[in-house]
């Protein structure tokens, strides 16, 4: 383990460890472009330069000590770039002295020649390393005048999801060694020589991949502009909230990012056991599934001409309460693996408190809701349900469910009178749609929980609008059994409510009572009735979520 | 119907006078309003509400005050949630009725003889009427407190707390006060006492008891809970008091009640220190000597009085408006020591000394009717 | 204090003085009154280079507005009166512009910071226009037409 001294700090680090790696990492902060932590360093952009000292050797290649017997440290004659620098035992780092202050100085000038100054109407203003850099290390005005700069193409097209500024491009890099080194398909190169270096994409092709986005997320500047965002909302307006992507197994950490109650965009956030760095550009963009115009915003019950009418949320739940209650033996319910386990485990005590234990079951497919590409082990899963898991272990741990083959039978054969669906879509994401539908008119009292209209919906005696994912707070357990907490945003739109509340609402009218309300709550009573979250609570499973001591062994080893 | 009228004429003249007089007190209060606005406004070099026209016509401003009754009959009705259903509507009515019910004992110009019947120009013709009329008079606090305790707010619940303190307090004082009037004049009728200051001006009450009259007119002042002595509305501590969640005709009524009891107690302070309906150095006697005794002569006699009376009154009116526009409020501390330290041992040295004086000087006086010779 | 002032009647009786002779002066010389009459006449606007009147947008030599969306200003506003939605614009040097541009003026406080925050001298507040009132909230929110004719 190699010990180094940087601003006259000794650390220790493990052996091939960056200085620029060693330095963020211990709180000393090197200003850099061109570095990413998951790629690898090319060292152009120049930014991260510091003065390295070795310590003198003597021929017998043993450290020369001086009277008071230190080793005596001779200093490279130019400034170093520290990401590209591997820490050896002795070495002497200095990032403060004045001739790594004029090095950054005059790199960070070097790099503003030709960069235009329009901030203001950049994307990127806000969070753009170019400026925190700047307000960081320079200060100073440009010795070029606007018109001397150089002009080079502005708002170019990389395909439908990406638009290039040339002239705000810093040469970083960053994007040609996210297609080469992460998903392992080079597009876009570096074209012609010195001030007119221009980044494009490789003739004949055009950026139309599964994870485009990540480039935008990962340019220092401007250069890269994402068509789903350019203009939409200057990002100092945006409120960030820490939450779950709920497209596929895979539970990618994301943020999502929230002005005037309405979402603007979704970006990854980092989680080293999870997701790295990155997001798939589906998943990214699921919030305008969330900002649906169609989406359910108020309680409705089948009035006396059969329509679907407006009612409010006391008569909605008290006449799906009142046929629960009456129905008997007739009872039975699907949960989705879309829920969160606070909403399954609820689900599962109204069944079980206040129903008799009437049946339960949940459609074990892996159909999502959002058309998303096909798994391609990087971290799109072949399943795109968030829950799966969670699902199985909640079923265990409360006795076996029905399944829903059975289940669907029975309500075709109008055994079962009364039927609670707690599914986005139970007829699309069904193995077979039309006896699914079938399935569902044969029921004499369908009362269907969702937040978007579906077949069930049209079908439905009753409906209850629910949230969506970003509306809500819940945990949901990973493929690989990690428990991952995902917090509401925003609030549900108009009347529309959380599956937990209507849930408990139901339980409230049916006489039922848990013991708890919140999301919280409801997680710790589940870890107490549930062998498999056993000694989880929300403080334990944190912003990076936690591994069950169940699922320890299936842990896959660290993107990063 | 005229023989009706001829032998049922103390019965008419008695029904008109209870009408009339609570009506015209009631009309004093937009003029209040005016003199008040345009009052404030000409002393703080300001030129006061003057807009509101009819036709072009603008009347000083004396619209904006009929825009403002407009407006309170028609405001939504507002009661604060956890307000007494029954008393949150008594309260005003509480304050109103002692405002203009202390104004009936008070003669406004002399008797007039009509058919051989004695008719007095005085609603209520009663043997103890000064006391009635302060007795009456003390009743408003009830309203005051009752407002602030049926609101369920604590605002209004300080204000009238405030107020019943500050009216107990000044009352004790305005007692004694009378008492070194009623001992001079030996009488608890306001015409005898209005009689007796009747021809040169120094036999009015406040050359007889000029303390007295100092003192009264300051208490008047409290008991009216007008400047320096409104700390039962006290606006920048209390928001508005005890009437502050009434709107609308019922907060009205709050206010119209101010200035009636500001009205009530011009009258008692005229009739006790500044000879009633009395014309100074011109007698009744005078008056008929000059207009007959015939219906006529009696008539105009009784609108010379009527016209002096209204006089002094509407002068203590203005000197209401003037003080409220010229002094700051007092603290609350401020304004019970003013009554306990100050006001009590002054009004009860003035009874003292009015009473000494009483017994050496004038004990032979047969006008007083003591009767003492030793 | 002296003696009169504890005895406070006769202080009273000087303010009394004084506030009569106000009374007095006022009532006597009407026409020399401060009170300007405010409808009927009007306070001129003299000197008032940097009076803060109604905002206006100002426009490019083509008519199109100078604004380019950047919501400086809506960031710069304490009383968050400004809603802006840009577009891209078809002029391609330009890039962005604005599609809706709304000043809420029954929330603007007028302290003249989107003024200040404006890089491009878009937004100016020199109309010398004080006279705001309407009688419905809607119309008191001024759409970028409004803004630019003023």
């Amino acid at each position: 383990m190699p010990k180094f001294t940087i601003d006259g700090k000794t650390l220790e680090v493990a052996p091939g460890t960056r200085v620029l790696e060693a330095a963020l990492k211990h709180g000393i902060h090197i200003p850099h472009f061109c570095f990413h932590p998951a790629l690898s360093a090319p060292a152009n952009c120049r930014m991260c330069l510091v003065d390295v000292g070795l310590p003198k050797m003597k021929p017998d290649r043993t450290p020369e000590l001086d009277a008071a017997g230190k080793p005596v440290i001779a200093m490279l004659p130019k400034l170093q770039t520290s990401c590209s620098t591997v820490v050896s035992e002795g070495m002497v780092v200095d990032t403060q002295g004045p001739r790594v202050k004029q090095g950054q100085h005059s790199v960070l000038e070097f790099i503003l020649i030709n960069h235009p100054l329009d901030c203001p109407i950049c994307d990127k203003a806000g969070e753009c390393m170019l400026q925190d850099n700047y307000f960081g290390w320079s200060r100073e005005d440009s010795r070029i005048e606007p018109p001397d700069k150089i002009r080079k193409h502005k708002i170019v097209d990389l395909g439908p999801k990406i638009v290039l500024d040339t002239e705000r491009c810093i040469l970083c890099t960053r994007c040609i060694r996210f297609y080469d080194e992460v998903t392992k398909a080079p597009s876009l190169g570096i074209v012609n020589r010195g001030t007119f270096s221009e980044l494009q994409v490789m003739p004949g092709r055009e950026l139309n991949g599964t994870y485009d986005y990540n480039i935008v997320d990962i340019c220092p500047v401007g250069a890269l502009t994402s068509r789903d965002f350019r203009f939409r909302k200057r990002v100092w307006f945006l409120k960030k909230t820490a939450a779950i992507c709920t497209h596929c197994a895979t539970g990618c950490n994301m943020t999502v990012e929230e002005d005037e109650g309405r979402l603007w965009r979704q970006t990854p956030r980092l989680n080293p056991a999870v997701n790295g760095f990155w997001m798939c550009d589906a998943g990214r963009s699921a919030y305008h599934h969330t900002l649906d115009a169609r989406r359910l915003t108020q309680p409705m019950r089948r009035g006396a001409g059969g329509t679907l009418e407006p009612a409010s949320w006391n008569e909605a739940l008290a006449f799906a309460a009142q046929k629960l209650r009456e129905s008997g033996a007739g009872v039975a319910g699907f949960v989705s693996n879309r829920s969160t386990n606070e909403e399954l485990f609820a689900f599962e005590r109204l069944f079980a408190q206040a129903l008799r234990g009437a049946p339960v079951a949940s459609l074990e497919t892996e159909v999502g809701i959002l058309p998303l590409p096909p798994a391609d082990g990087l971290l799109i899963r072949p399943d795109h349900n968030p829950n799966s898991r969670g699902v199985r272990e909640i079923a265990a741990s409360a006795g076996a469910w029905t399944g829903a083959e059975d289940l669907l039978s029975a309500c075709a054969e109008k055994r079962i009178r009364t039927l609670l669906v707690m599914d986005p879509d139970l007829v699309g994401r069904s193995p077979n749609p039309a006896a699914a539908e079938h399935a569902l008119a044969s029921v004499e009292n369908l009362i269907v929980i969702a937040s978007h209209p579906s077949a069930a919906t049209a079908l439905a005696h009753v409906v209850l609008p629910g949230a969506a994912a970003q509306e809500k707070d819940g945990t949901y357990t990973r493929f690989d059994g990690r428990v991952q907490r995902s917090r509401a945003a925003i609030p549900p739109p108009g009347h529309a409510r959380t599956e937990l509340e209507i849930l408990l609402g139901l339980a409230k009218m049916l006489g039922a009572d848990f013991g708890w309300t919140s999301p919280r709550a409801a997680f710790t009573s589940l870890a107490q009735a549930s062998k498999f979250f056993a000694g989880l609570t929300y403080d334990l499973i944190g912003p990076l979520g936690a591994v069950p001591a169940a699922a320890v062994a299936e842990q896959p080893a660290s993107l990063v | 119907m005229e023989d009706f009228l001829r032998q049922n004429i103390v019965l008419v003249s008695t029904l008109a006078k209870a009408i009339v007089v609570p009506i015209a007190i009631m009309n004093v209060v937009p003029f209040m309003v005016l003199l008040e606005r345009r009052g404030s406004a000409f002393i703080q070099d300001r030129r006061g509400p003057e807009r509101a026209s009819i036709f072009g016509i603008r009347m000083f401003g004396l619209w904006h005050t009929i825009a403002d009754a407009m407006k309170f009959i028609t405001k939504e009705k507002v009661v604060p949630a956890g307000a007494h259903p029954v008393f949150f509507y008594m309260a005003p009515a509480l304050l109103l009725i002692p405002a203009i019910g202390a104004f009936a004992g008070v003669p406004f110009a002399a008797d007039v003889t009509i058919a051989g019947e004695t008719i007095p120009l005085q609603v209520a013709r009663l043997d103890a009427g000064i006391l009635y009329a302060f007795g009456v008079a003390s009743l408003g606090v009830l309203g005051i407190a009752l407002a602030g305790w049926a609101s369920n707010n604590k605002f209004s619940l300080l204000g009238s707390l405030r107020s019943a303190s500050q009216m107990l307090s000044y009352e004790v004082s305005m007692g004694l006060t009378i008492m070194g009037v009623l001992l001079i004049y030996q009488s608890l009728r306001p015409e005898v006492i209005v009689q007796a200051q009747a021809g040169p001006i120094w036999k009015w009450g406040i050359f007889v008891q000029p303390v007295g009259a100092v003192l009264f007119l300051v208490v008047g002042f409290a008991e009216a809970n007008r400047l320096p002595f409104d700390l039962p509305e006290g606006d920048s501590e209390l928001v508005a008091g005890y009437h502050t969640e009434y709107s609308g005709m019922k907060f009205a009524i709050f206010f119209m009640s101010e200035y009636m009891s500001m009205v009530t107690i011009s009258a008692m302070v005229t009739t006790l220190f500044l000879g009633g309906w009395q014309i100074p150095f011109v007698t009744t006697e005078r008056l008929h000597g000059w207009f007959g005794t015939d219906v006529a002569g009696q008539a105009l006699t009784a609108l010379c009085q009527v016209t002096s009376f209204a006089a002094k009154v509407g002068s203590l009116l203005w000197l209401f408006v003037w003080v409220r526009w010229t002094q700051a409020r007092f603290r609350f501390d401020q304004l019970m020591k003013l009554g306990w330290r100050t006001m009590l041992p002054l009004a009860l040295l003035n009874l003292i000394v009015t009473a000494a004086v009483m017994l050496v000087i004038w004990k032979d006086d047969p006008r007083f009717g003591l009767g003492f010779t030793g | 204090m002296g003696l009169s002032e504890d005895l406070y009647l006769p202080e009273t009786a000087k303010a009394l003085g004084i506030t009569l002779r106000h009374l007095v002066t006022n009532l006597t010389h009407q026409s020399e009154m401060p009170t300007i009459n405010y409808p009927d006449v009007k306070r001129p606007l003299n000197a008032p280079e940097r009076y803060r009147g109604r905002h206006r947008l100002l426009k490019r030599e083509d008519g199109t507005p100078r604004c380019v969306a950047c919501m400086l200003c809506a960031t710069a506003c304490p009383a968050v009166c400004i809603h802006i939605e840009a577009e891209e614009s078809p002029t391609k040097t330009i890039e962005k512009r604005p599609m809706k541009f709304d000043i809420d003026m029954l929330r603007c406080v007028f302290c003249g910071l989107c003024v200040e925050a404006c890089p491009c001298d878009a937004i100016r507040m020199d109309t010398g226009k004080y006279e705001l009132a309407d009688t419905s909230r809607k119309s008191m929110i001024f759409d970028i037409d409004t803004l630019l004719n003023h």
